[in-house]
């Protein structure tokens, strides 16, 4: 058989095909992997091992960097992990009716707190409850009384007691209810309730319901409804000038120091008054 | 015989040249259309110097206030030895954290964010910024600001119930009267 008569051998379109094919494979390796590289990170200046590793994703420019960082802040220790959660909702309910007798001259027979600066515990998240008195011990939430009581107590009776005052009765837990509340836009006349569902992204207020309930759900987010209005007034005064720094990446510093003092009172006072639907 | 005589009255109908004309006619049109759509998408993309993300960097999102660079004493600009500005940002639900940065204008800004919970979107108004914040990953864009002004950044990625109201700002302050920050300080409106 004589190879020149073949057919194929006379029809130049396979050569030309693997020709462009390649060409396009090598050009667009060398752009992707040589040369953008190099031209997205102009401070650091890459040499071609680098260029090619930055190019498939590998993070290779940490060094151009100031590392030099201010010292750190730690707001709370608590993070949401699994093995936390755990923790937090592994308590034992009937310990923690023992152990909260030592609670109830405060926070009220049945945890309804009958004195306006103490907060009423009646019905709680229990990773709210956990996270508050994990942070009381590690002196990230200052307050006089609760340091001393919460360092008595171990992460084990953090847990029972939370058990307790979640299954109470008291304030709406809150789960995150997902049904939108009617009148809850912008078009509410009341700046208030304006306020509470519908935030104001002017000032980058985010809607106090998108975490705190109804409606919406943030861990660890305390339920307000029906809590004491002194204490929320407190609270919210405390996190606008730092005094209380615990929560954790800061979204009640930034939304309290955003709001003005007649809102806060305002904002206090309809959650005190709000019934368990909702101010 | 029905097949012969059809394929018989077709080519009566259209002589074969004037089909094969068409069809070259059409496969030009076909190509125009589609170089033009490919050089739309590579033009705005050069012009605009938009591109993706290259780097992949992971991060913890549930210990993100304990260690590493988005702990809440790092978060702000920060000045880099050669004369640029980075800026760490939490992306959480429903803001942004800190919620208004300040940088000068006519400098390098690298933006450096990450999410706390779910995935949020980076935009700066009237800049080659659009990106993603994915929980878990580190998004890092560099941008340039040349007028001074304030610079709306909403979060343009549907993240839940406050979605609507999270909103922050860049402040772009003339070059002479930014601050000049020592390497571990760390700036935003609040502490301006
Ligand atoms: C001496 C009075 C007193 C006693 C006893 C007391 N507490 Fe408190 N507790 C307070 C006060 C006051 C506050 C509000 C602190 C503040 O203003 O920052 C508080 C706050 C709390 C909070 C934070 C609630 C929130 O919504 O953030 C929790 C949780 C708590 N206490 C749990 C307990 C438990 C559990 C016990 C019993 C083991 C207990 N407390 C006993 C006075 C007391
Ligand atoms: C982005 C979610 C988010 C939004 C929006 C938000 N909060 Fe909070 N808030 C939290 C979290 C989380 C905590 C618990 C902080 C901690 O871990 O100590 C909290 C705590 C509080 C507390 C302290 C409650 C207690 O029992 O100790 C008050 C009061 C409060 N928020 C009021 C408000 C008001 C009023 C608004 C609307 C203007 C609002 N919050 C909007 C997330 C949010
Ligand atoms: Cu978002």
């Amino acid at each position: 058989m004589k190879l020149e008569n073949g057919p194929r051998l006379h029809n130049p379109w396979g050569f030309i095909v693997v020709a462009v094919v390649s060409a396009t494979v090598v050009i667009a390796f060398g752009l992707g992997f040589l040369l953008l590289p190099r031209y997205q990170e102009p401070r650091a200046p890459f040499s071609t091992k680098d260029a090619v590793y930055h190019a498939l994703g590998f993070h290779i420019h940490g060094k151009a960097f100031n590392t030099m960082q201010p010292p750190p802040k730690v707001p709370t220790y608590i993070a949401w992990t699994e093995s936390t959660i755990r923790q937090a909702t592994i308590g034992d309910r009937k310990s923690g009716e023992f152990i909260a007798t030592n609670c109830t001259a405060c926070h009220g027979e049945k945890g309804l707190s009958t004195q306006p600066w103490i907060p009423s515990l009646a019905g709680l998240d229990r990773l709210v409850l956990y996270k508050q008195l994990d942070d009381f011990r590690s002196g990230t939430r200052l307050s006089g009384p609760m340091s001393a009581i919460a360092q008595s107590l171990t992460s084990q009776q953090y847990a029972d007691v939370s058990a307790y005052f979640a299954s109470l009765p008291g304030l709406p837990e809150n789960r995150g209810e997902r049904t939108p509340r009617p009148h809850s836009s912008y078009r509410n006349r009341d700046p208030v309730q304006r306020l509470i569902y519908a935030g104001d992204p002017k000032r980058g207020i985010a809607a106090c319901a998108s975490c705190h309930g109804p409606g919406g759900y943030r861990i660890g987010a305390p339920a307000l409804a029906k809590q004491n209005e002194l204490y929320l007034e407190q609270q919210l005064q405390a996190f606008a000038l730092g005094t209380r720094a615990n929560d954790m990446d800061m979204p009640m510093r930034t939304i309290a120091s955003a709001l003005t003092e007649s809102e806060i009172r305002a904002l206090a006072r309809a959650y005190a008054n709000e019934n368990a639907n909702g101010p | 015989m029905a097949d012969q005589l059809n394929n018989e009255g077709a080519a009566g109908l259209i002589p074969e040249p004037v089909i094969v004309k068409t069809e070259r006619r059409w496969f030009l049109a076909m190509a125009a259309m589609l170089g033009v759509m490919l050089a739309v998408i590579v033009l705005t993309g050069i012009g605009q110097m938009l591109h993706p993300l290259s780097d992949v960097e992971t991060i913890d999102p549930a210990t993100l206030h304990l260690q590493g660079e988005f702990v809440e004493s790092n978060l702000g600009s920060a000045l880099e030895p050669d004369g640029s500005i980075t800026v760490r940002i939490i992306a959480e639900q429903y803001m942004f954290v800190p919620h208004c940065a300040v940088v000068p204008a006519s400098t390098p800004v690298r933006f450096r964010l990450t999410s706390a919970d779910v995935t949020h979107g980076f935009f700066v108004q009237s800049t080659n910024t659009n990106a993603m914040v994915v929980p878990g990953y580190v998004t890092n864009v560099r941008t340039s600001f040349e007028s001074p002004g304030t610079y709306q950044m909403p979060c343009d990625e549907f993240c839940g119930f406050g979605h609507h109201a999270m909103a922050a700002r860049v402040v772009v302050v003339p070059k002479d009267q930014f601050k000049n920050l020592r390497p571990d300080e760390r700036m935003n409106c609040g502490t301006q």
